[in-house]
């Protein structure tokens, strides 16, 4: 336990001394969300919709960059080689990633509840954002997996601007800024194939109070399941393929 | 019988078609200070990795205390000081002590070992703001404050000041008195053989000689011969080098009867006789005689 806890709190004081971090995950959705999505958040209902929006948004860039850019920077850099030739299980050093990525993550999507309701009124009760603040965080678990593959396989220098590429076109196509139907016809098309629109319509249905489809949770199951395949293969030939 | 702190048996390892490493074979007794010697590209580094368990060798087991390099039990006899120190740039460094030492069940005292280090007065800074030598100062204090019986360090000396240096030389020794082991690489020959009680010499993958640095040279057998002439030296003595200020110097495995042959031949004076450094009789293991 105590070695998980130094693990933890490590990570904590690394992202605590890390401004630059901490801005973009916490306080670009919410400021994403203020320039571009609030003039549309004239009903209660719609700024609901809009906030699942932006907390989906939110959460998914803590994992992207918590499994993707941390992850491949910590494998580059040798950090994460040291910290395996301590003696510490791999699954403390995957649940202090995932403990801080719960942290961040209902932090930035904290930010985003509060910009929301103060600014367009969304009149969402507490309870009902926690449990869609708890079902965003477990259906993102897919996307940390798929990011923590990639992560494999960029350099540590590519790694931001390769994650940044896929947070901005995943979350635009699959309708995280603006609803589906605003989308351009032939985004709209590709973007009903794109998990990030099923992770939004499971989010969009809890904020509105609406029953969630199955199909949806199918499908980012499915995604989950090809992600967590990918990662357990990338690791397996990234560490065959080291060189000494 | 008790297990070798470290035991390399029968370890080869290869990178795509290239063979780093061939049917290696050294132990590191307990206590002992063994230093792996060997000009770059020789398999220094993948050995350390196969040590530490950073990488699998293709055939041939690794041993720390009995448990296989990479096992759990074997993590839990060993502490590790990588080439280049690579710590998450906004941490300070007495973080990085605190959280290396929640790894050990009875870790060193940190207080105590930062002032062997001379390090308190940068602990407090971030990493980001150390100079390379500070960095790899806090390097080798994470390793050691685990205060685990075998430590396995890769070059931890390069890019020390004079001062640094001395003062990690003093707390290895410090540790080897306590009855640790140690396996270490480094560059510096001078390094190698004040401080270690075992040599490996690699070269091409394979160990070319092992040995205390005494039994290496002696093993060996060269010896250096120095004379003043004022004519080139017969061809017979040998590869006879030099000849500035009519200094010459041969390096001759028969010592003897090369300082017959230059007594017969007559016009050699000042002879002194030498064994070779360990830095010429390293050059010589690898291939190139200096």
């Amino acid at each position: 336990m105590s070695i998980l806890r130094a693990h933890v709190f490590l990570r904590i004081r690394q992202l605590a001394r890390e401004p630059g971090y901490l801005a973009s995950t916490m306080i670009f959705p919410a400021l994403f969300f203020l320039l571009f999505a609030l003039p549309n958040a004239d009903t209660p209902d719609k700024a609901k919709f809009l906030m699942a929006s932006f907390t989906a948004f939110a959460i998914l860039g803590v994992c992207l960059f918590q499994f993707g850019v941390h992850q491949a920077q910590e494998l580059k850099s040798g950090w994460y080689s040291l910290m395996r030739t301590l003696p510490v299980r791999g699954s403390t050093l995957f649940f202090s990633q995932v403990f801080n990525t719960l942290v961040c993550g209902i932090a930035a999507s904290g930010v985003v509840y509060a910009t929301v309701e103060y600014s367009a009124g969304a009149e969402m009760s507490f309870g009902r954002w926690c449990g869609m603040t708890v079902v965003a965080l477990i259906g993102a678990v897919p996307f940390a997996l798929s990011a923590a593959a990639i992560a494999n396989w960029v350099s540590a220098w590519a790694a931001l601007p390769v994650f940044n590429l896929i947070y901005i076109l995943a979350s635009f196509a699959g309708g995280l800024w603006m609803p589906p139907g605003a989308l351009p016809a032939k985004v709209e098309r590709v973007s009903q194939y794109l998990p990030t629109r099923h992770y939004g319509e499971i989010l969009w249905k809890l904020a509105l109070g609406q029953e969630v489809e199955w199909k949806f949770v199918g499908y980012l199951a499915a995604f989950g399941a090809c992600a967590l395949a990918a990662t357990l293969l990338s690791r397996k030939l990234h560490r065959d393929s080291q060189k000494i | 019988m008790n297990p070798a702190a470290l035991a390399f048996s029968d370890v080869s390892k290869s990178f795509d078609a290239k063979k780093v490493l061939a049917n290696l074979d050294f132990i590191v007794s307990k206590g002992e200070f063994t230093v792996v010697l060997g000009p770059n590209g020789a398999g220094k580094s993948t050995s350390i990795s196969l040590a530490n368990g950073l990488l699998r060798p293709d055939s041939g087991t690794i041993k720390i205390f009995g448990h296989l390099a990479g096992s759990m039990e074997a993590r839990r006899s060993m502490g590790y000081v990588p080439q280049e120190p690579a710590f998450p740039a906004h941490v300070r460094g007495i973080d990085l002590l605190h959280f290396s030492a929640a790894h050990s069940v009875k870790p060193r005292d940190i207080r105590a070992l930062s002032l062997d280090l001379e390090m308190d007065r940068f602990l407090n800074l971030p990493v980001r703001h150390l100079s390379g030598g500070q960095r790899r100062l806090v390097s080798v204090a994470c390793a050691f404050v685990l205060d685990l019986p075998l430590v396995i360090l890769d070059e931890p000396t390069t890019g020390l000041d004079v001062e640094m240096r001395q003062r990690v030389w003093h707390l290895l020794g410090a540790y080897r008195a306590k009855g640790g082991s140690i396996l270490m690489t480094t560059h510096y020959l001078a390094e190698a053989e004040a401080l270690a009680s075992n040599i490996v010499v690699l070269a091409a993958g394979r160990v070319a000689q092992q040995g205390s640095p005494a039994e290496i040279k002696r093993r060996y057998g060269y010896k250096r011969i120095l004379f003043t002439s004022e004519v080139v030296p017969p061809p017979t003595l040998g590869a006879v080098s030099g000849g500035e200020h009519g200094r010459w110097l041969v390096d001759s495995r028969e010592p003897d009867a090369a300082l017959n042959q230059l007594l017969n031949w007559g016009k050699a004076t000042d002879i002194d006789v030498a064994p070779l450094a360990l830095e010429d009789v390293f050059l010589r293991l690898i291939g190139r005689p200096g």
